[in-house]
């Protein structure tokens, strides 16, 4: 049995050899592979049989008795000492890892006052474009990239929006915009439930009432999504009127 | 030729006294000791297939446009990490086998060390002297599950891109360094181009070599302590009964080992795992839905599911809603496991040092203590998925996410008192060892047996 397999592996190690040469096909390879190493399994549980020893064995199982060493007690100016060269290697490890973060954040988002409303495309958003409940994922023009800026627009008739009355100026023609980053975690809020009015989050389930200032209604998220003040032009382009005034992104330690 | 090499060795190393001493220690052996053997053999895959595919993959973020035999994507732009993934798995059969073997052995890896330590954790086997390797073993748990992580990061496909948002998001929450360290892991603020570069230099080169380094001080650890061994008639505290190491051993570990790794390369011939392909280059305005991680971080998900939308303002610093079940909870769970073996050793009242193992019957407490934690656990991974499970049952999302979070109160502490009681039932049924002793039996003229202590 052991000769046999241990062939059986010899032989598909070969033709793994072979398989991998020739890059043929996955079930060629894996076959190869698996099959070497069922033989290697055969044949070493086989062997492992045959010479098995007829009893178990005993053996002792005893660590050297401890050395006395007597009271130890170093003074307190080296153990002062010690720590402190302990602390020095640690803050000499900042430096190095203050130096990856690389460059600092840039300020803002990527939305300038004046920034014109743009798809992934690079498409401008006029004010006829969104049927009343749609929705679209917008950028600055000419920053489509610009993760941090990403922004849901939607469409609602005028009456069913409940803003703030500092912000009444920021939904022209039924218009919303809200940072499409969750304040949770930082996933996209990519969902939306239609009837609801709600965005929701695909990772952690945090939704958001796009009717009252996308604040959260249920999931973990504790913070609105940051609104984003749009105008039209006189072309009936839509357009920013200034950066997110709130934090976008999600919540973490430090404020921002 | 064979003795004259080592001959040649031998005068100039004198080495065979060791050899020989290794070759004939003394193993004990029970199938559950082999669960660390299934972890070790699954890293000696994970090195064997890693080492092509840290050659052949690209770890950039650019963007590159797509031009390869996936026609759904073609012309489209991707990342060049993701370009180098689909090369890898696309075009070649060997790259797409070594993928999914080295996918297939990471899953298999973390699953083998959670079993390892949970036979650990219900024998006892942390007890004195063994608290160092306990220690030792968990830090392999956290290194592995980073190894892991970082990985399954590389391909900066969709899925795993959000896991990294998500991750960094965590991170920005750790109270006082969190914002600086969240920077310095990804080189930047989110986003920045050195992310992937950095958790390829972690993933193919610290970690592994961490892990390797720790696998090694446990081995040694293992060797100069000897195997522990479940009870039998002669098995003592200052006793190993076993085979020796050749040719006993090391023939059925090969066997185990070879065994494990055949299943392997069956798995990865046939069955497809994480097809990036499917789910796209990572843009950070779009997410896949539904949304999961690998299963060995299902737990930590379903914790940020079911967390509470509670922020504790300090100043100007917060704890976030993120920091409760990313932060707080891990830390508490690890902590608690870490200092194991003296939670333990101060409720048992028990400081002597053992090498014969208990039964999870020895000590009910602990053992519920473990299903409650391993069922808290299973909860958190089945709350990772409550979006799907909402809309295949029909039912409201909301609702089943407070269901979760009662479940994984009730669910886990009944699981746990009723693994106590079960464990107090089987016990009294059961001859238990302490009762256990050698008699002399004696047919007696009426048919039946007498018993009387025995002179040996």
């Amino acid at each position: 049995m052991t000769r046999i397999a241990a062939i059986v592996a010899l032989l598909a190690l070969f033709g793994l050899a072979i398989a991998a040469w020739i890059n043929g096909s996955v079930v060629a390879i894996g076959g190869c592979c698996a099959l070497a190493l069922a033989g290697i399994a055969v044949a070493a549980g086989s062997a492992a049989r045959t010479l098995a020893a007829k009893d178990d064995l005993v053996e002792e199982r005893r660590l050297p008795p401890p050395i006395e060493l007597g009271p130890v007690r170093p003074r307190r100016s080296f153990l002062a000492f010690t720590s402190a060269v302990a602390a020095a290697v640690v803050l000499v490890a900042l430096g190095p890892i203050r130096a990856l973060r690389g460059a600092a954040a840039p300020r803002g988002t990527g939305w300038t006052p004046g920034a014109r409303l743009v798809r992934e495309d690079g498409t401008l958003v006029t004010r006829d474009d969104l049927e009343i409940g749609s929705i679209e994922t917008v950028f600055p023009e000419g920053k489509t990239t610009a993760a941090e800026a990403a922004t849901v627009l939607l469409r609602l008739a005028e009456g069913t929006i409940d803003t703030a009355p500092d912000r009444r100026t920021w939904t022209p023609a039924g218009y919303v915009g809200f940072s499409k980053i969750c304040t949770h975690a930082g996933c996209p809020v990519a969902l939306y439930r239609r009837a609801a009015f709600e965005l929701l989050c695909p990772c952690h389930q945090s939704t958001f009432d796009v009717t009252d200032g996308a604040k959260p209604v249920a999931g973990p998220a504790t913070r609105p999504l940051a609104q984003l003040a749009l105008a039209i032009d006189e072309h009936g382009h839509l357009y920013a009127q200034h950066d997110f005034v709130d934090p976008v992104g999600p919540e973490g330690w430090a404020p921002g | 030729m064979i003795s004259g090499l080592a001959r040649w060795l031998d005068e100039r190393l004198g080495g065979s006294g060791v050899v020989l001493h290794l070759v004939n220690k003394i193993f004990p052996d029970h199938w559950a000791f082999y669960l660390g053997e299934f972890a070790l053999y699954s890293f000696i895959m994970l090195v064997a297939t890693g080492i092509w595919l840290a050659l052949a993959f690209v770890p950039s973020q650019a963007t590159v446009i797509y031009h390869g035999p996936y026609l759904p994507l073609a012309g489209t732009p991707v990342a060049e990490a993701f370009a180098s993934v689909l090369a890898i798995s696309l075009t070649s059969p060997l790259g797409l086998f070594f993928r999914q073997l080295h996918h297939w052995s990471a899953v298999v890896f973390l699953a083998a060390i959670i079993l390892h330590m949970a036979r650990i954790f219900f024998t006892g086997a942390f007890r004195k002297p063994r608290e160092i390797n306990w220690i030792v073993g968990f830090t392999l748990l956290v290194l592995a599950a980073a190894t892991g992580f970082t990985g399954y990061s590389l391909p900066y496909d969709a899925l795993s891109g959000t896991g990294v948002r998500i991750a960094i998001a965590v991170v920005n929450a750790v109270p006082l360094i969190g914002p600086w360290l969240a920077s310095a892991v990804s080189g930047g603020p989110f986003g920045s181009p050195q992310l992937i570069p950095h958790f390829f230099v972690l993933h193919v080169y610290y970690l592994p070599v961490a892990i390797g380094l720790v696998i090694g001080i446990h081995l040694a650890i293992l060797i100069r302590q000897k195997h522990t061994q479940f009870r039998s008639a002669a098995a003592r505290d200052d006793n190993v009964i076993g085979r020796r190491l050749w040719p006993d051993y090391a023939l059925r570990s090969l066997a185990v080992g070879a065994t494990l790794a055949a299943v392997l390369a069956v798995l990865a011939t046939f069955i497809t795992i994480n097809p990036v392909w499917h789910y796209g280059s990572y843009r950070p305005w779009e997410a896949p839905a539904p949304a999961e991680p690998d299963w060995y971080a299902g737990f930590l998900d379903g914790a940020l599911r079911l967390g509470p939308a509670a922020t504790l303002p300090l100043g100007p610093y917060a704890f976030a809603s993120i920091f409760w079940p990313g932060i707080l909870m891990p830390t508490v769970v690890l902590g608690v496991l870490y200092a194991w073996p003296w939670i333990d050793a101060a409720f048992t009242r028990d400081r002597a040092a053992h090498s014969v193992l208990q039964t999870p019957l020895d000590v009910p407490w602990r053992t519920g203590f473990g299903v409650a934690m391993l069922m808290a656990a299973l909860i958190l991974t089945l709350a990772a998925s409550d979006d799907v499970q909402a809309a295949v049952f029909r039912v409201s999302l909301t609702g089943l996410t407070i269901f979760y979070r009662w479940f994984l109160l009730v669910g886990s502490l009944g699981a746990g008192f009723g693994a106590v009681a079960i464990a107090y039932v089987l016990r009294a049924r059961a001859i238990t060892p302490a009762a256990e002793r050698i008699v002399d039996l004696r047919r007696t003229e009426t048919g039946g047996f007498r018993e009387s202590e025995s002179s040996t």
